[in-house]
């Protein structure tokens, strides 16, 4: 399991996982495990900003843009966050 | 071998067994399925190294597929192999009542036809409201036949009593595709709901429901889809409850009222169910209705849904 994002890793979607948008909502399936994911509205947000591959550090950033937030807790709650989504395969890390 | 012609979900079915509830179909070209009955013998099984088993219904229903085929086998005597797209083998016991095959075929054999290729309907009623049709989803148990047999007595006209077949054409809009004129009632809800009509609805063996043909009540058009209603139940609740879902919860409230869905993933139909689902919740209006548990609520929610459109609480 991934413990820590730097700001160089770059990070992108599983292309191998489906997503939509409903209402600003991000729905995830996973067609090996026919698992589907919602995600809350954050989730979303950073979901669909991750259009692309980035590295850590620039969805941090764009992150920052968006949120009231410090580097310090953004770059802490996106790490957790992605330390799922990863653990689940829903992204990868380089 | 004297053929048969239907106009079920929108198709120009041939079968060459004479459905006792249904008007043939004048048109006879163009045929879009063939259904074969009895002519040929079906195998118990699939057993190739692709094939994949499935039992569904306390093992009432085995399912078999392979990169070609589905067999299906229910334990009342039906097996139907579905090979290609238009075509399907069925064979019976011959001592099926006649409404009983028909029944499984245009339910259950159907269904999964519609599936393999690919196409969803919402495990539901439907019903003619204005220019447009509303559909009432749900588990088997909360309500939705009840509300079905309550607008057929009503006068209300029906495009489908069970399984709602939606068409997204490619300007998204979504249209509900009439089914078949037949409404099935259980003896519960003929006993309790139907006021006006009981002489019209007569028994169906083996399963213990009764049917009535529909008449001038079937609609046989298209109507494009307004809302969806999804029904469930809770001892939390003394009255009925009405929420507009939003984002995520659409999507979820298709996903577990999708007709079949528990075939989906023997289909391989699951990236396309997602993509259906998907594009229907992003561009239909969808309602949860919660019920207490207990007690008939049926007249309520017709009027709430059908009288006016947009539901009180």
């Amino acid at each position: 399991m991934e413990t820590t994002f730097s700001k160089e890793n770059l990070v992108s979607r599983n292309p191998q996982i489906l997503f939509s948008v409903i209402d600003n909502e991000v729905v995830l399936m996973d067609i090996e495990s026919d698992r589907y994911v919602q995600l809350d509205s954050i989730a979303s947000d950073i979901w669909i900003t991750l259009s692309e591959e980035m590295t850590f550090g620039e969805l941090c950033t764009e992150l920052q843009n968006k949120y009231d937030v410090s580097e310090e807790t953004c770059h802490q709650n996106l790490s957790e966050f992605l330390k799922e989504l990863s653990a689940a395969g829903y992204v990868t890390k380089k | 071998m004297h053929n048969y012609t239907y106009f079920i979900f929108g198709y120009t079915i041939s079968t060459n067994f004479k459905l006792p509830s249904l008007t043939q179909h004048r048109k006879t070209d163009n045929i879009d399925l063939n259904v074969i009955f009895n002519q040929q013998r079906l195998p118990e099984c699939l057993d190739d190294e692709n094939s994949r088993h499935f039992t569904f219904h306390n093992n009432t229903l085995d399912l078999w597929t392979n990169n070609d085929s589905l067999l299906m086998s229910y334990s009342i005597g039906i097996k139907a192999l579905i090979k290609s797209d238009n075509e399907i083998f069925v064979d019976t016991k011959n001592n099926l009542p006649p409404k009983v095959t028909q029944h499984v075929l245009l339910q259950g054999i159907l269904g999964l036809w519609l599936l393999k290729r690919g196409e969803f309907a919402i495990h539901g009623c439907t019903i003619k409201k204005g220019d447009s049709a509303v559909i009432f989803a749900g588990v088997s148990g909360v309500g939705k036949s009840t509300i079905a047999a309550a607008c057929y007595d009503l006068g209300y006209q029906i495009l489908s009593d069970d399984v709602s077949l939606i068409e997204l054409t490619p300007n998204s809009i979504p249209s509900v595709i009439p089914s078949f004129p037949i409404i099935k009632v259980t003896p519960e809800t003929l006993n309790k709901v139907i006021q006006n009509k009981a002489s019209n609805l007569s028994p169906i063996p083996v399963i213990d429901k009764y049917e009535a043909r529909l008449g001038d009540q079937f609609h046989h058009n298209k109507l494009k889809l307004e809302a969806v209603y999804c029904l469930s139940t809770s001892d939390k609740v003394n009255k009925l409850h009405f929420e507009a879902l939003s984002g995520g919860e659409k999507f979820f409230s298709l996903l577990s009222n999708t007709y079949r869905n528990f075939m989906i993933d023997a289909t391989n139909t699951g990236a396309k169910h997602f993509d259906f689902c998907t594009k229907l919740a992003s561009i239909t209006n969808i309602y949860s209705i919660t019920r207490p548990t207990k007690g008939f609520y049926y007249r309520e929610v017709i009027k709430h849904t059908l009288e006016s459109f947009v539901p009180l609480d």
